[in-house]
């Protein structure tokens, strides 16, 4: 049997299928489909809408520091701490917006550059699997500095309003529980992340990297 | 793209088209639920591919283009895990197995021989005996056109020899 009998065989699937579709049923399989990407889209949006606000409102919370600071001080004793403080954080919430901002747009410019062959379409799953190691690894030391920058922060605040001479500073028994509360939940979050990176995305990288493998070996 | 232009698209395309999936859910999975399991997946990511096709290949090539990727990329556990959704109850009949399951034999042979080469090869497999050209089987795929000869020519003799085999014993 030659190549043109084989494809005649083929072929001959064409004229009575091995299966059909239920057409009732494939219209609620794409309906329902289309709403939890549409749910998908709206929480994707949400997080978008919350986190800006959040960045925002911390923002606005640090500038009106400042003018508390420099307006409504009523030992009108103004040091650097007072303007600093204040300063960072509004800063580092802006920074946090756009370095958000910026990863996204890389991501999204990464996947656009693939096409649509299947070596492509490999290619592409490759680099969101690696977006998404990466950018939780981003996270996690954001978070860690997070908490560093917010004990420091909380400490020097603290200083501040305990100025009076030999006041002893009683503040840092909630400091560290407040640190300490934070970092056991970096902790966690960063072994669930581990687990997961082990468990699920390694393994599926692995099987993308050996279909890329096996398209380069003719 | 209104909703209702999608729909007559997606209907037309599965209507003109729908063997070639058959074809690859059949090449790709084995059990009945797993190819329910594929078949879902395959139909979902058409249907979502509706609006990106810009006509610069034919709609068979799309179908097996979007149908292959997908297959391949595919596992069940992987399949489910991916949107964090399990199985829709109402999609275990969405395929139906019509009474030709036990139609011809050479055909049930071919699948069983596809089914024994590897991925990429089982893609080039029924590109091929679906009559693509080389050209198209080497964008398919996203390998060079010489390789895709490599690959078709042992495809081929893994056949014959397959063939010869049996009609001996």
């Amino acid at each position: 049997m030659n190549l043109d009998d084989l494809m005649a065989v083929w072929r001959s699937q064409d004229a009575s299928p091995f299966h059909g579709v239920n057409e009732t049923l494939l219209r609620v399989a794409l309906r329902q489909d289309e709403a939890r990407l549409q749910a998908r889209r709206r929480r994707d949006q949400w997080i978008i809408y919350t986190v800006s606000a959040v960045l925002l409102v911390v923002m606005a919370w640090f500038v009106v520091l400042i003018f508390g600071m420099l307006f409504f001080n009523d030992d009108d004793v103004i040091t650097g701490w007072d303007v600093a403080v204040p300063l960072v954080g509004a800063a580092a919430a802006l920074l946090m917006g756009v370095h958000v901002y910026v990863i996204r747009r890389g991501q999204m410019r990464r996947e656009q550059r693939f096409g649509e062959s299947l070596r492509d379409q490999i290619g592409r799953r490759i680099a969101q699997l690696d977006d998404v190691v990466t950018t939780g690894r981003r996270l996690g030391r954001v978070a860690l500095l997070a908490i560093f920058v917010c004990g420091v922060a909380m400490a020097v605040a603290g200083r501040r309003v305990n100025m009076e001479p030999n006041d002893p500073f009683t503040g840092w028994p909630a400091i560290v529980r407040l640190v300490l509360y934070f970092s056991v939940i970096w902790l966690a979050g960063r072994w669930a992340m581990r687990r997961s990176v082990k468990r699920e995305l390694l393994p599926r990288r692995q099987r993308l990297e050996a279909l890329l493998k096996e398209l380069d070996t003719p | 793209m209104l909703d209702s232009e999608r729909d007559r698209i997606f209907n037309d395309w599965l209507a003109g088209h729908k063997g070639i999936l058959f074809k690859v859910v059949h090449a790709y999975a084995f059990e009945h639920a797993d190819r329910q399991d594929l078949f879902q997946e395959i139909v979902i990511q058409v249907w979502r591919s509706v609006g990106a096709f810009r006509g610069e290949s034919s709609v068979p090539t799309w179908m097996y283009r979007v149908a292959l990727n997908t297959a391949i990329a595919w596992t069940r556990k992987e399949g489910r895990h991916q949107q964090g959704k399990q199985p829709l109850a109402v999609v275990e009949s969405l395929l139906t197995t019509a009474a030709s399951d036990t139609g011809d034999p050479r055909v049930a042979w071919l699948y069983q021989q596809i089914a024994l080469l590897r991925d990429v090869d089982r893609s080039i497999a029924l590109l091929l005996l679906d009559g693509f050209s080389y050209k198209d089987i080497a964008g398919i795929v996203g390998i060079t056109e010489s390789n895709v000869g490599v690959r078709i020519n042992r495809i081929k003799s893994a056949l014959a020899g397959k063939r010869a085999e049996e009609l001996e014993s």
